[in-house]
């Protein structure tokens, strides 16, 4: 589909849309989700994120400023919407800050922690993996996985608790 | 250097087990994201370098989660609820030609997924597939929104096309808020007089209140300067020039004056109002603001906004507006002259009654899914709503908890649907008839029907919902309990009761749904509960024998038997039984003394104390010892508590290792709390003197 073409004195290439938004909305999408938005919303801001950059231009930036430059514009925005709703923001412990950016200080392409997690998901059990699938994958209800998976609903929770806490282990291990 | 490892906690891990599972952003985030910068640059193109607020765009999944055939039908003209812009006389579809009650012609050739917008947009001007082409950009949503607004702006295109890709990006609502500019674009070059003004004038309303604010009043004062300062020298402007309001309402139809009014009121709410506004708009005297309060509010969640929603479902609203001092001396009176003097509107009053209602079920619907608050929204869902929004409705329905103030509301929407038969929806009607509770006796004699039906999933409900029915729900306030005192007890109180008895906690009560021979049964329960609310563990004596090898032979002998053996002849049979299946190994481990049992409450009950010393992996929670019996629970996650007596034996299935394990309980007692010296206290000697000092 042929984009409008931006055009504009403020380094962005005519003729060509800018590479780096692809690179980066993947970033900025996950950043919010863990900020605490839903995918809907964290798309929403997503945009209105990268649309501050592309107004900005990003051009002539690093890919590590381009990377900083979203995560504090997108923090910024927000911050914002949760005043606009007339809802605190959650304080995140510096601690929780801290893991955030470092989960997010590239370009969201190629993320470690993200393949970590895929390779931990294949080592599970075939049983825990369907239930990931289905919880995570499809976002179904404690209920109707049980209900899928042929166990009780506190069943599927204590599952879900023992494969978070293996995941925890493999990721820890694959990263470090 | 080499980097930390990052620890992730468990709600980051979360969002990456989502996004690994491959729920990420949505394909087209880049794709959107760069049409609107392109819109905004050949719209507005001073903004390229200033920061500031930018116009907000609703993603589409997010608005059309459960509605999309909705909108679709709003486009076609099809009866729904879920729509402004559907009264039986909108200016829209009257000024793009359709006829009203068309039928979208499926035409293979636009089914191609690789068809552009540009391309599709072309075609609206093909008088043999513009509907098809219509419904097409309809489907692709905010992607076609930067090709839809070029064609409405630009002069060179022919005048069906820039009508009926006005009327499409009206349709798309929030959706379509990036093509506001281009609208309020063609306001301001064009006379007063061009054909597409009343349409833009109408697409301009319905769209302001999802762009941003600068948007919005962009759009806004394009109007206004567009009444003031070009004179009126029609009729109708004479007569609105002269008017002692500057309205002359009696020179016009009803449904005139009200699309005017409507546009106005629509022009001045913002959607980024604060939420305390939007509520009180809630219940203005002008329908037009309640309605659009009522869309705006779908973007909140909270509990006030919840239940305000869920008044405006069950309130009488007004049926007319009138037009105010402001409406009228603001020049947003011009559209009314447009419409008196060009469009020959039939005199037909807008419901604007269904139209709030239908807006505010929309947004509370949207907020409040599954929750007990939002059961209203569905059941109007239910009633007005297409065949997938119906579909929608009841499986929200049968997954939600609803209250008694709600129950007869949702009773009268599901009759229906069981008179209907209609197959693929009857179980999960069942199911929320079940979640009602006891119905009229109206009800009974279809579900009971129902049990007999051919489908076994429908059949299996409606047994369990007339079983339900023939119990007494029975509440019992425990005052003495706090909420997470109450809940770990529930496992063992189930297990008490017996598996014939329905037992649930809400909150500091018991609910006990219960025949009548069973009350003192619930008596002993209550007792029982009382005297148990502190969780003691036990000392356990037990012998395992564990049974290996077998595979699904081994796992049927023990559904055979039962979760309980009672008697040592009833393990040796087992154990016989379990000989004669090739394969299977025995180990009896020597008994062992091991303590189990409930450690701090916690509120879902789940937790259980991991036992100390049996080694064979083989955990058992337990509770306070009443006589020699007490409740039992192994460590898997689907096993259920088990009332057992001392000597019984406990049956587990350890699936995951394709084992049996037989856990007789040769000894139970109370365990011995650890003796613990008192911490010392030192006392300051009389007079406030040390030893030091002294």
């Amino acid at each position: 589909m042929p984009h409008f073409v931006p055009t504009g004195s403020n380094g962005s290439d005519a003729g060509h849309a800018p590479t780096w938004v692809a690179s980066y909305a993947t970033m900025v999408w996950r950043y919010l989700r863990l900020l605490g938005w839903d995918p809907d919303d964290a798309e929403d801001l997503a945009q209105e994120t990268l649309l501050v950059a592309l107004r900005k231009g990003m051009e002539d930036r690093s890919n590590r400023q381009i990377a900083a430059f979203l995560r504090q514009t997108a923090k910024y925005l927000h911050l914002q919407r949760r005043r606009d709703d007339g809802r605190r923001a959650r304080s995140l412990g510096r601690a929780r800050q801290a893991m955030i950016d470092r989960l997010c200080d590239g370009s969201g392409a190629t993320d470690p922690h993200l393949d970590a997690v895929r390779a931990c998901v294949d080592d599970l059990s075939p049983a825990a993996q369907t239930i990931v699938r289905l919880f995570y994958g499809e976002g179904r209800s404690r209920a109707e996985v049980a209900g899928a998976v042929g166990m009780r609903e506190n069943g599927v929770k204590t599952a879900l608790q023992r494969i978070r806490a293996a995941l925890h282990t493999c990721i820890e291990r694959k990263t470090s | 250097m080499k980097k930390q490892p990052v620890q992730l906690d468990d709600e980051a891990l979360e969002v990456l087990l989502e996004e690994a599972c491959g729920r990420g952003p949505s394909q087209d985030l880049v794709e959107v994201t760069l049409e609107r910068f392109a819109l905004e640059q050949r719209v507005h193109p001073q903004t390229r370098g200033r920061p500031g607020r930018s116009r907000t765009h609703w993603h589409v999944p997010a608005l059309m989660a459960f509605g999309a055939s909705v909108l679709v039908a709003v486009w076609l003209g099809l009866a729904s609820p879920f729509a402004a812009s559907d009264q039986p006389s909108t200016p829209s579809r009257a000024t793009s030609g359709e006829p009203s009650g068309w039928t979208p012609l499926q035409d293979p050739s636009l089914q191609d997924p690789s068809l552009r917008p540009e391309q599709l947009v072309k075609l609206l001007g093909d008088e043999a597939s513009w509907r098809s082409a219509a419904v097409k950009l309809r489907e692709v949503g905010a992607p076609a929104v930067g090709a839809l607004a070029a064609a409405v702006d630009n002069e060179a295109a022919s005048l069906p096309i820039r009508e009926r890709a006005l009327g499409v990006l009206e349709s798309l609502g929030p959706a379509g808020a990036a093509g506001l500019p281009a609208i309020t674009a063609v306001i301001e070059r064009s006379d007063r007089w061009h054909p597409l003004m009343i349409g833009a004038y109408r697409a301009a309303a319905t769209l302001a209140p999802y762009a941003s604010r600068e948007a919005g009043e962009a759009a806004r004062d394009a109007i206004v300067f567009m009444n003031v300062g070009k004179p009126a020298k029609d009729t109708a402007g004479k007569l609105v020039a002269s008017g002692r309001n500057g309205l002359r309402q009696d020179a016009l139809g009803k449904h005139s004056k009200h699309e005017c009014i409507r546009i106005h009121h629509r022009l001045e709410i913002a959607r980024d109002a604060k939420t305390e506004v939007l509520l009180s708009l809630l219940t203005d005297e002008s329908p037009y603001r309640r309605e659009l309060a009522a869309e705006l509010l779908g973007g909140r969640s909270s509990v006030a906004v919840k239940e305000a929603l869920r008044a405006a479902l069950l309130v009488e609203h007004p049926k007319s507006a009138e037009c105010d001092y402001r409406c009228a001396k603001t020049g947003h009176a011009g559209p009314l002259q447009l419409l008196a003097a060009r469009a020959p509107l039939d005199s037909v009053p807008a419901d604007n009654d269904d139209r709030i209602r239908s807006a505010a079920a929309r947004s509370l619907a949207r907020v409040a899914r599954g929750e007990p608050v939002g059961a209203l929204a569905f059941v109007h869902l239910l009633e007005r709503g297409g065949p997938r929004d119906r579909a929608i409705a009841v499986s929200t329905l049968a997954h939600t908890e609803i209250y008694g103030r709600d129950a007869a509301a949702v009773l009268r929407a599901l009759r229906p649907v069981l008179a209907s038969g209609d197959s693929p929806l009857l179980a999960d009607a069942v199911v929320a008839l079940g979640q009602v509770g006891p119905a009229e006796e109206a009800m009974r004699p279809a579900v009971e029907a129902l049990v007999e039906h051919p489908d076994p999933r429908v059949a299996q409900c409606a047994a369990s919902v007339l079983r339900r029915w023939s119990l007494e729900i029975m509440i019992y306030p425990v005052e003495d309990f706090g909420e997470t005192g109450l809940a770990p007890l529930l496992p063992w109180m189930r297990a008490f009761a017996g598996s014939a008895r329905a037992v649930n906690v809400r909150g500091p009560r018991i609910v006990v749904a219960t025949d009548e021979a069973g009350h003192a049964q619930v008596r002993e329960l209550l007792a029982w509960a009382r005297t148990n609310k502190v969780h003691q563990p036990l000392e356990l004596l037990v012998t395992i024998h564990e049974l290996s090898g077998g595979g699904k032979e081994l796992l049927a002998l023990a559904d055979s038997a039962g979760p309980v053996l009672t008697s040592r002849d009833s393990v040796t049979e087992l154990l016989r039984q379990a000989q004669a299946i090739d394969g299977v190994g025995l180990v009896i481990h020597p008994p062992q003394r091991g303590a189990a049992g409930p450690i701090a409450p916690s509120p879902d009950g789940a937790r259980l104390s991991v036992g100390e010393g049996l080694g064979v992996g083989v955990v058992v929670g337990a509770t306070k010892l009443e006589g020699d019996a007490f409740v039992a629970k192994t460590w898997t996650p689907e096993s259920t508590c088990k009332a057992m007596k001392v000597g019984q034996t406990l049956v587990v299935q350890d699936a995951s290792r394709g084992r049996l394990l037989l856990v007789r309980f040769d000894e139970v007692k109370l365990r011995r709390q650890p003796f613990r010296f008192a911490p010392r206290v030192v006392r300051p000697r009389e007079g406030g003197k040390d030893r030091k000092g002294g």
